[in-house]
């Protein structure tokens, strides 16, 4: 009878122990799936990905250059170098984008604020004009981040 | 017994262990692990932030069917300060829609619920929908704005263009796309000779280098069989089944002196606002610099008396030429539009076809669904062609047949292949090739990824503003017709973009000011290739369209300020306005100093109504939301300034 009870008794602890093993052992295999560390890593999370799609230029770049070609190019030029089709016609000649030593001078915030207010609200050549009421805050700075691409 | 305690005590333990375990699992989730870094990340910023509260975040949208789970992580991204901070703590770049109502994945894509980085960003064997690569994510645009052009979308639109510009509906269904002009093919065998049709067939962009036609890669057997098909069609249905003949004059050597006055007449008419000929010109009609080594000179004669008998539907003008003005044009087009470099064609008189040709073309006809662009006894355009792409963006993935192609296994890499190489996935393919650049191809594939048919809730999309098409009927309809006004002009939503929009053109112009311009018309805007060309029109005809003008397409709210008068002093002010504060003069001329890029002003007030000059200069975006001029803000005082100035002067400082 004592007998045929700890049997019984060891059977259930048997199952039980096998039981906490495989939950264990499952939410093991959960973890090494997913590739996860125990800490994440900030900077790099360790995925998967498919290889990346070559020759495609980043959102705000291909939105800055649209919004160039539309009003500025004319004037700055489609090399940025302040030689567009309209420039010899204005008595104050447009800034050449390309000049690294000026423009890294500039901080973003001073481009952007050229573009809104335009040379009237910099103490620059009335002839830039103020696109403030045109543009919106998103497009300047898209804008701005294009016009660092003539000097890298 | 005290055996028995010992085991009880020993189970209690273990079963408390076994519940331990998810509450433990729980809380060693992923999630929980990003936000107590986030909290400690938060440590070591110079400002103050408020950390985050434990929990799993979630944005639940029952409308849109949107419950995601994202901002688990990524908890910085509503927070400025938070910039340059690493992945997934980083602030948003310009977010166009508020998360907290429109979640993640209707742009992003990926499995919102999921809460560990694998399984949300889909890469997983049971995820259909992976987060997009981050340029495509402008195709999500697409599946809510259906509005033409996309606003901060240039990839998107750029597609969407692309698709049209190649006709890509005359074989795959795409709902919302349209479908650029192609020429009916009845008559084929009257206009071009075999040479020709052998060379463009076997490689169209050889012979026209902006042709939108595609290569169908055509063996020589399949060329020569399709041409002898289509040279059989001989009459001209639409046209009273034969060509009127050339003129005598145009039947032997053509004379110098018709020839020179011809080239006058072709410049005046401003061919090349649509045509390019000699790398100079439009875009909007095709290439005719070689058009006489094409085209036989009695179907160009023909054509241009009246395009729409050979090819109803095309956008090309009926020019009003007298009958010498014709002769005239043609001979020019005859003596100078010559392919100098074509090989002569000497088998054409001998060649005998093969005796089932026209079974075997037609077989070839139907093969390549040539019937999807070019229109042939009246035989309906076929649909349905190829597969229909209006689901691309959701279509299940098994569904795509990479075969043995070694690119990587998602469905942009497989858009992009297919349009790199149509032929490549599978032997039977039957796909022509375009001519498309990398560019291209990505523009195409972005908007390909917009189309779904699952619908998305009315209050969440947004329309093409869809202008009921005007009634092209009545006298005014048919001058419309006949110069083909809405294929450069845009009137009330309808037309093209290349000209100005004469919606409300009778409140803006003045009414002589139409009638002398339709008589002789100039260049307003010298910087553009498109120009109104002088349609040689009937004194009749003029007067029709400008009173028609004058009187209909007007804006009643600016009735009252036609009639504003201005002070002296308001004129000075307005000068200074002028050239001092505003600088117009960096795109305008007055006088002959000035700008290129807007019209000039001189004698303004012989063209433009008062009333319409001053609310442009108060808004130049509330008649033209497109137009490149800035909105200065001016005052109602400045703008009246600026206008007495422009109108009462206009001539120089």
């Amino acid at each position: 009878m004592m007998l045929r009870r700890r049997g019984k008794m060891i059977a259930g602890l048997g199952l039980l122990l096998s039981f906490i093993l495989l939950t264990g052992y499952a939410s093991r295999i959960d973890s090494v799936a997913s590739g996860q560390s125990k800490k994440p890593v900030l900077s790099s999370v360790p995925v998967k990905a498919p290889p990346p799609i070559a020759n495609i230029r980043p959102y705000s770049l291909r939105v800055g250059e649209k919004l160039y070609t539309k009003y500025c190019e004319i004037c700055h030029g489609a090399a940025g170098d302040g030689k567009g089709f309209n420039a010899y016609t204005l008595e104050v000649q447009p800034r050449d984008f390309t000049n690294r030593q000026y423009m890294n001078a500039l901080a973003d915030s001073r481009l952007a604020e050229t573009i809104r207010e335009g040379g009237r609200g910099v103490n620059k050549s009335v002839l830039m004009q103020t696109w403030g009421g045109t543009l919106s805050h998103l497009e300047i700075n898209y804008l701005v981040q294009y016009l660092r691409q003539f000097s890298p | 017994m005290r055996d028995l305690d010992k085991q009880f005590g020993i189970v209690s333990v273990l079963f408390l262990t076994v519940m331990a375990i998810s509450p433990v699992k729980e809380y060693f989730r992923q999630w929980r692990r990003y936000q107590h870094s986030y909290n400690d990340y938060l440590q070591t910023l110079p400002q103050r932030l408020s950390p985050v509260r434990l929990e799993l975040k979630q944005i639940w949208n029952p409308e849109l069917e949107v419950i995601d789970r994202c901002t688990s992580c990524h908890l910085g991204i509503n927070e400025p300060a938070l910039k340059d901070a690493p992945q997934p703590f980083t602030t948003h770049p310009a977010m166009y829609h508020e998360p907290e109502r429109f979640g993640c994945t209707p742009c992003h894509q990926g499995q919102g619920l999921a809460t560990n980085v694998n399984e949300s960003f889909g890469y997983s064997k049971y995820w259909d929908e992976p987060i997009f690569p981050r340029p495509f994510s402008e195709s999500s645009c697409g599946t809510c704005h259906h509005e033409v052009p996309v606003k901060g979308a240039p990839l998107l639109n750029k597609g969407r263009e692309l698709l049209v510009e190649y006709s890509c509906t005359s074989c795959h269904e795409i709902k919302g796309i349209g479908k650029k002009f192609t020429p009916r093919l009845d008559g084929i065998g009257g206009k071009v000779s075999r040479g020709w049709l052998i060379r463009w067939l076997s490689g169209p962009a050889s012979v026209s280098p902006s042709t939108r036609m595609p290569d169908f890669h055509l063996s020589a057997e399949e060329t020569e069989l399709l041409a002898d098909f289509l040279m059989s069609f001989k009459r001209f249905p639409e046209a009273g089944e034969e060509l009127q003949p050339l003129p005598k004059v145009l039947q032997k050597d053509i004379p110098e002196k018709l020839s020179e006055r011809g080239e006058t007449l072709f410049r005046e008419a401003r061919c090349i606002s649509c045509h390019l000929v000699d790398g100079k010109g439009g875009s909007g009609a095709q290439e005719i610099a070689k058009i006489s080594s094409k085209a036989s000179l009695t179907w160009i004669y023909n054509f241009i008396k009246d395009p729409r008998r050979l090819q109803p539907g095309i956008p090309m003008p009926q020019y009003n030429f007298s009958p010498e003005d014709l002769q005239a044009v043609t001979a020019y087009i005859a003596s100078e539009f010559v392919d100098f470099d074509a090989p002569e064609s000497a088998d054409t008189a001998t060649h005998i076809p093969d005796p089932n040709y026209y079974e075997k073309g037609l077989a070839l006809f139907n093969k390549f669904n040539c019937r999807g662009c070019h229109i042939l006894e009246n035989v309906p355009t076929s649909e349905g062609f190829g597969p229909a792409l209006s689901n691309m963006r959701q279509k299940p993935f098994y569904q795509l047949e990479f075969g043995n192609k070694d690119i990587p296994r998602t469905k942009e890499h497989y858009i992009i292949e297919k349009m790199r190489d149509p032929r490549g996935f599978l032997e039977n393919a039957r796909m022509p090739g375009f001519q498309l650049d990398e560019q291209d191809i990505l523009a195409l594939t972005t908007a390909l990824l917009s189309f779904q048919e699952r619908p998305v809730p009315k209050s969440y999309t947004v329309e093409e503003n869809q202008s009921p098409q005007i009634p092209l009927a009545g006298e005014f309809g048919q001058l419309m017709k006949k110069y083909q006004c809405l294929a450069c002009h845009r009137i009330n939503g309808n037309g093209s973009n290349i000209a100005p929009d004469l919606s409300l053109s009778g409140s803006k112009l003045r009414p002589e000011w139409i009638r002398n311009y339709f008589k002789l018309p100039y260049t307003i805007r010298p910087i553009l290739t498109e120009r109104m060309p002088n349609f040689y029109m009937s004194d009749q005809e003029i007067d029709l369209l400008s009173r028609y003008i004058s009187m209909v397409l007007r804006d009643d709210s600016l009735e009252l300020k036609q009639n504003m008068i201005f002070e002296q002093i308001e004129v000075e002010q307005g000068r200074k306005l002028y050239y001092n504060t505003f600088a117009c003069q960096a795109c305008h001329q007055i006088g002959g100093s000035g700008g290129y890029v807007g019209p000039p002003l001189d004698n303004l007030s012989g063209r433009l109504q008062t009333g319409w000059v001053y609310e442009r200069l108060k808004n130049p975006h509330k008649f033209d939301p497109d137009v490149l001029e800035p909105n200065l803000n001016l005052t109602d005082q400045e703008a009246g300034a600026l206008a007495a100035f422009l109108l009462a002067e206009g001539k120089g400082k």
